[in-house]
């Protein structure tokens, strides 16, 4: 069940995305109707999926807060910003909840009881308020909601369903996605088996002569019953020897309950149950459609044993959850009776009956189908009309085919081996050209494939910012709130991608600098009004390419940074000293915030001051091979620019022999390689220093620098790679260039991650491990040892 | 490795390898692969005893010399018979160890095995996991957990650092 639960929590906080989303539409038109529809469509989902899972406090806090938005639905001109802001809380306590769903904390316990007593409390007051008539209307779900007992849970779920199946596809592709494998709702298995399976292969409604029959491909007929179990060759074979084994086949037939959330997993568990008893031999719907959920509420599965008590089996498969009913009969009566009158199999159960057929109608494929279908069904079954249409709007499957969920350790796995082929390819090409003219043709294939492979792979680890940036709306309206401050956020770029490994470090130090921006950046409605201000303060957060990079800027409207209190702080800390800061511009100063030691906070706050400064963020930034930097203007506001590379995968470098060994400087920190003689070289204090058309800086001896053999003999000239990274600028110098390449960044593991001046590593063609220089690393390690 | 202990009079399979001429051992549940000495790349300013990193397949591995590591003298040259050990170490990821020679799979009983005494071959105790027994032999058992310790890193940091300040 652990994995379940690992899908159920990645699906949950998916949810939370959403609902967030959608509040924050309402909040500011309360009374959309269609933000309502979503997020009661969530908050139902996620009631089904805790449900299933066994999560009661969860499924609890979800059914009631279920239960009382219904009352809007037609009423939304009663939605309010209060009720809004306690949909709002309903999210906090969700997530409060879903820290451990199956043993929630003290805490959360209380807070989600406190929310269950608010919202019937909260209810008793709307519940007033709703005009008599609009009652009657929406009579039966306001009646029930009092009672919530469980089954008129499950009967207000049905009825849910056909109210938010009007809008049934949500905005985000993600909510679609998922919605396929966890959402066991009738509505959503149809809209994928049918139109996934038949259509999809283009194969006639009546199925047949495949080895195992698809379900409900049996066409349009009123036969509820399609589970025919086909034999295939080998399955024969299998019954045939259990047979001469004095063996016999037994088919159960196992109908879950209309509504079932999680077949797949209900399926697994009465597998591995039978398994107990027998061999199994096959089911209808084949395992892997068991498995992909591709069934209603029925299927079958033939098993054989040498001796099957029904009343045992029975007993351990209706032990399983959502199962409602369990049938066993001989295999020879199955056949037997399939001959006689295929269509008299039709099953009893309601459950069957009445989806079924609407499932088949799909099945057809024909556009026209379901609007007639509907007409013929019984009446119960009309609840799920809205859904059928969907289905045959056909934009329903393209969606859920466009997205695959991958584990992204299978995606790491396959882009490593993709880096590592690149290797492998440099060197089949070194070793390979020019032995035969064929085999040159060939390699020369195999060359643009693999770079068009390395260009897809790189592609595979770039994903859109938008996954950081959507939880920020939420969280700066509660830093608002809690502050007292007017702030309106604007978010940008949000398409912008950026390698998934940066994304996923990226949140912490943005949340800080939004923080701090709300907190140190924005003043308050009264200050900004008697400076002329607008009452609103602004921050906008923007994602844009730039040559190489992507940038991300933080820029608020507030009241910016005054150099001279930071010089102030920066002397009072011992964070600079007078000398130090007599040289240095404005900008300079503006960025010794970034200075461990250096918090202009007067006040410790909540959000801001806990003790992480700027100089964590930064050290995050860099982490991720980035850079971050402060502009700022008094009375103006003041704007972070942080710059990301594209990749952290593969990058171009320089490689370069010093000290004996190769190593590889990125190119992103090099400006030029120029060639000097040793007049142009000047030496003060012991330390070597160049004057390049009017810049000085130092030289250094890239082997000595790294604690490797020094440049021996004296030369005519000198290599030497300038290196400009942030602000400084320096020298190495180097026994040799040898050229450019690119490189795919490995790191150096655990025990190695701390090295100074060292980034990682790379593989040569000939499988040599080269290490990168982190130039940043070594000049700032290089002052250590100087000072 | 506790635990281990705990259980009595159960069997333990180690790979014993030299280094001179001791016979040292690792749990062989923890012994990935054995290979011959590939080229070794150096890193800058990094412990004595970390001889540097290997390509292990697109895996960068570092690499530890056990003789430095041991303070044992080292043999004046690597031969055909050197081998790199590579072992898992709990939770960290997996290291090289470059030994003399590899010379068997051992099966002793945990009955054999003792705690280490305080000063073998005047290397540090915490090193050692115990010291099994074998008719004649004495076999040193090695605690994969600490031959890289973070501590130990760190201070030998510090070192380099303040060897540097003295040029």
């Amino acid at each position: 069940m652990d994995d379940y639960k690992e899908i159920f929590l990645a699906e949950a906080n998916e949810y939370m995305q959403l609902l967030n989303d959608c509040l924050m539409n309402m909040e500011e038109n309360p009374q959309d109707a269609e933000s309502l529809q979503e997020i009661f469509r969530l908050v139902h989902s996620l009631k089904g999926m805790a449900g299933t899972m066994g999560f009661d406090l969860l499924k609890q806090v979800a059914h009631d807060l279920e239960n009382f938005m219904e009352q809007f639905k037609g009423n939304e001109h009663l939605l309010n910003s209060e009720i809004v802001d306690f949909f709002f809380e309903s999210v906090d306590v969700f997530q409060g909840l879903l820290i451990d769903p199956e043993n929630p904390g003290e805490n959360e316990r209380e807070t989600a009881q406190l929310y269950l007593e608010k919202i019937s409390s909260y209810w008793q007051e709307v519940l007033e308020e709703v005009p008599a008539e609009t009652e009657t209307e929406t009579g039966a779900p306001s009646s029930e909601g009092e009672t919530t007992g469980e089954t008129t849970a499950e009967r207000t779920a049905g009825e849910e369903e056909a109210v938010s199946a009007g809008d049934e596809m949500p905005a985000g592709e993600s909510g679609v996605e998922s919605e396929g494998e966890f959402e066991g709702e009738p509505a959503v298995d149809k809209r994928e088996e049918p139109v996934g399976e038949p259509a999809a292969e283009g194969m006639p409604a009546a199925a047949g002569d495949g080895e195992e029959e698809i379900p409900c491909a049996d066409d349009g007929e009123e036969t509820a019953e399609d589970l025919t179990i086909e034999l295939s060759e080998i399955e024969k074979e299998i019954l045939n020897s259990a047979e001469c084994r004095g063996e016999q086949g037994y088919v159960v037939k196992v109908v879950l309950l209309e509504g079932a959330m999680m077949k797949s997993v209900r399926s697994y568990m009465v597998i591995r149950a039978l398994e107990q008893f027998g061999e199994i031999v096959t089911a209808a719907p084949s395992l892997q459609d068991l498995d992909e959920e591709k069934f209603d509420q029925a299927f079958k599965v033939l098993v054989v044993s040498s001796f099957l008590e029904p009343a045992k089996v029975k007993e351990a498969i209706l032990n399983i959850a959502e199962v409602q009913q369990v049938e066993i009969t001989l295999w020879q009566d199955e056949v037997a009776q399939r001959q006689e009158a295929p269509q008299e199999a039709a099953d009893t159960s309601d459950g069957v009956a009445q989806a079924e057929p609407a499932a088949a109608q799909d099945a057809a494929g024909d556009e026209k189908a379901p609007s007639d279908a509907d007409k013929a069904v019984p009446e119960q079954s009309c609840r799920q009309q809205p859904d059928k249409k969907q289905t045959s709007s056909a934009s329903v499957p393209k969606v859920q085919e466009k997205m695959v969920r991958v584990e992204t350790s299978k995606l790491d796995d396959l882009i490593n081996l993709i880096g590592e082929m690149v290797i492998m390819r440099n060197s089949v090409m070194e070793k390979g050209t020019g032995l035969s003219e064929e085999l040159d043709q060939s390699l020369d294939q195999m060359d643009r494939v693999i770079t068009e492979l390395q260009n897809v792979s790189m592609q595979l680890r770039m994903v859109p910012i938008k996954q950081v940036f959507e939880r920020f709306p939420r969280m700066m309206r509660d830093i608002c709130r809690d502050r007292g401050k007017e702030v309106e956020l604007s978010i940008s770029g949000e398409d912008t991608e950026l390698d998934r490994s940066i994304i996923n470090q990226l949140s912490d130090p943005l949340v800080h600098i939004l923080r701090n921006a709300v907190d140190h950046g924005i003043e308050d409605v009264q200050e900004r009004e008697s400076k002329g201000k607008s009452r609103i303060g602004h921050i906008s957060l923007r994602a844009f390419h730039e040559s190489n990079h992507v940038v991300l800027t933080v820029e608020d409207d507030g009241k910016g940074m005054d150099p001279e209190k930071i010089k102030k702080a920066a002397l009072e800390k011992g964070v600079a000293d007078e000398e130090e800061l007599s040289r240095m511009d404005e900008d300079e100063i503006i960025n010794l915030l970034f200075r461990s030691g250096f918090s202009t906070a007067p006040e410790i706050t909540d959000v801001s001051g806990r003790g992480v400064g700027m100089d964590a963020v930064k050290k995050a930034v860099e982490s991720m091979r980035g850079s971050i930097e402060i502009k700022s203007e008094v009375g103006k506001g003041s704007m972070f620019i942080l710059r990301f590379p594209l990749t952290l995968a593969i990058i171009k470098a320089l490689m370069v022999r010093a000290g004996g060994y190769i190593f590889a400087i990125p190119i992103e920190s090099i400006r030029e390689n120029v060639l000097l003689q040793p007049h142009q070289i000047k030496t003060i204090q012991k330390e070597w220093v160049v004057n390049m058309r009017g810049e000085v800086f130092s030289l250094y001896d890239l082997g000595k620098l790294l604690n490797f053999a020094p440049m021996d003999e004296e030369k005519d000239e000198y290599n030497v790679v300038v290196i400009e990274t942030g602000q400084k600028k320096a020298g190495f110098l180097v026994d040799e260039l040898l050229g450019q390449q690119e490189v795919v960044i490995k790191s150096l593991g655990n025990f190695l991650k701390d090295m100074k001046g060292i980034t990682g590593a790379t593989v040569l063609g000939d499988g040599r491990v080269t290490l990168i220089i982190d130039v940043l690393g070594l000049l700032e390690d290089r002052r250590v040892e100087v000072g | 490795m506790e635990e281990e202990r705990i259980e009595e009079s159960r069997e333990v399979q180690l790979v014993a390898f030299m280094l001179e001429d001791e016979e040292f051992a690792v749990d062989i549940h923890k012994v990935r692969e054995v290979i011959k000495l590939p080229e070794i790349t150096p890193l800058p300013r990094s412990v004595d005893f970390i001889e540097g990193v290997i390509n292990l397949r697109g895996d960068i591995i570092p690499v530890v010399d056990l003789c430095k590591r041991f303070s044992l003298h080292r043999p004046e040259e690597r031969d055909e018979q050197s081998r790199i050990i590579i072992v898992e170490i709990d939770g960290s990821g997996e290291i090289g160890l470059i030994v003399d020679a590899v010379s068997e799979v051992l099966r002793i009983s945990e009955d054999v095995i003792h705690p280490p005494p305080t000063n073998v071959s005047g290397a540090r105790a915490e090193l050692i996991q115990g010291v099994g027994r074998l008719d004649n032999r004495l076999i040193i058992i090695l605690n994969l957990q600490e031959i890289l310790t973070s501590e130990e890193q760190l201070a030998l940091e510090e070192v380099t650092i303040t060897d540097k300040d003295t040029k």
